[in-house]
């Protein structure tokens, strides 16, 4: 009865402390995606011929984020019903615009004009091993370009 | 400029609260409707089990071990025993099932009915009646157990319950299916378990009054286990019924109060009653 209870009291906070970091986390990345919505990122490798007079620089950003304890009990539910795991669902998404939000800061702040070739890398922390945190980490990096005359001015102003 | 991305496009749009509830509500059920299943079968299963087979079965178990050394009391087990042929008289066993009492020196109030029609007593339930009254009706609740076949039938649904939980939560490596079978489970078996129990009490209700004409006295023990007991588990998670509801069951099996009030109750025998010590020399 007591592991019930304790189980229970561990589920509502993960789901109140979970729900309320994970809103607080997509607000915040949608209002710096509308600032860095100027910093175009392309994922073509060939960079346009019109990119004259550039130099250019790697540029990354990477995440982790852990799921709650109700998230960890819900996809283990789902993995016996099998079906979407909604649950992963909205922490995938969060750690991918997130990393490539900190990349564009980060070449933002280097005064970059535009991203070519972007890429993402995804790494689960704990590989699936029992008893372990499940957390993802995001790696998002591209090629950064930025004029080297003196006139062009990056679009994101940092 | 970027064009701005659409929100939500790579998340379901169901809420995670009724994501989750709808798959607890299915495992919860599936849970329940395997369990169940699987006590029906015990129960039909455990007709096959013939009472010798049983009695086999207890000896070479490590059941047998719950009632080593309980026969150093000579004169309580006789009168014990006494007390469930009497008792066991008036209950009509099947053909064949004897009912065998043991008595335990422990502090523990408490007795059980085992494997092989086997009752043990101990000198701490003993001690928690007033009368002979009282006592009979525990010995008649663990004979009814034996009656009924409830010994075997727990020990067959223990069997089939742990099959079941493997049997689920081994083709999932998710130990949370384990873990609500497990509490489901356990609520399940208690379910049946309260049935037996409640049927028990009644059949010794009915054995008392055919053996004694009164039931005044009978629900001593319960009445002292009621005193003493604090248990913070929900009605869900117990093997038996409240005591207060075992209490009304005997109350009301006496219909006739004034005439029950005029018959005596048996008292105890002095030896069972004294220390135990003056019993071991």
């Amino acid at each position: 009865m007591i592991d019930l209870i304790i189980f229970l009291v561990l589920l509502s906070l993960g789901y109140f402390f979970g729900s309320w970091n994970e809103k607080r986390h997509f607000k915040s990345i949608r209002e710096r995606e509308s600032k860095f919505r100027p910093l175009k990122v392309i994922g073509s490798r060939r960079v346009p011929e019109k990119y004259t007079e550039v130099e250019s620089t790697v540029v990354g950003g990477s995440v982790v984020i852990s799921i709650d304890y109700f998230k960890m009990i819900s996809a283990s539910l789902r993995n016996f019903f099998g079906g979407r795991v909604s649950a992963y669902e909205t922490l995938v998404e969060r750690a991918r615009r997130e990393a490539i939000l900190r990349m564009k800061e980060d070449a933002a702040s280097w005064g970059a004009q535009v991203i070519f070739n972007q890429r993402i890398e995804t790494a689960s922390i704990s590989k699936g091993a029992k008893g372990q945190i499940g957390a993802v980490e995001v790696y998002a990096y591209g090629t950064a370009l930025r004029s080297t005359k003196s006139s062009v001015a990056s679009p994101v102003a940092v | 400029m970027h064009p701005e991305i659409p929100e939500g496009i790579n998340v379901s749009k169901t809420h995670p609260l009724a994501d989750f509830g709808l798959m607890l509500v299915g495992a919860v059920g599936i849970v329940i409707i395997i369990f169940i299943a699987a006590q029906l079968l015990a129960g039909v299963l455990v007709r096959f089990i013939s009472f010798e087979t049983e009695t086999r079965l207890f000896q070479n178990s490590s059941f047998a071990s719950l009632i080593e050394g309980t026969s150093d009391f000579p004169e309580k087990t006789a009168y014990i025993q006494n007390l469930a042929d009497q008792l066991s008289a008036r209950m009509d066993l099947p053909e064949g099932m004897q009912i065998t009492a043991h008595y335990s020196d422990e502090d523990v109030p408490n007795a059980f009915a085992t494997l092989g029609g086997n009752i043990l007593i101990y000198q701490g339930l003993i001690d928690e009646v007033s009368s002979e009254n009282g006592l009979a009706m525990v010995v008649a609740h663990e004979i009814a157990h034996i009656k009924n076949r409830d010994p075997i039938m727990s020990l067959g649904r223990g069997v089939v319950s742990m099959i079941g939980i493997i049997a689920l939560t081994g083709f999932s490596d998710s130990s949370v299916m384990g873990n609500i079978a497990g509490f489901t489970g356990a609520g399940v078996l208690s379910k049946f378990s309260r049935d037996q129990e409640s049927y028990a009490d009644e059949e010794a209700v009915s054995a008392v009054m055919a053996l004694y004409g009164t039931l005044e006295g009978a629900d001593d023990f319960f009445a002292a286990m009621l005193d003493e007991s604090s248990s913070i588990n929900p009605i869900f998670f117990q093997t038996h019924p409240p005591t207060q509801a075992r209490i009304e069951r005997i109350n009301s099996g006496s219909q006739d109060t004034s005439r029950d009030r005029n018959i005596a109750l048996t008292p105890l025998p002095d030896f069972l009653t004294a220390d135990v010590a003056v019993d071991a020399e």
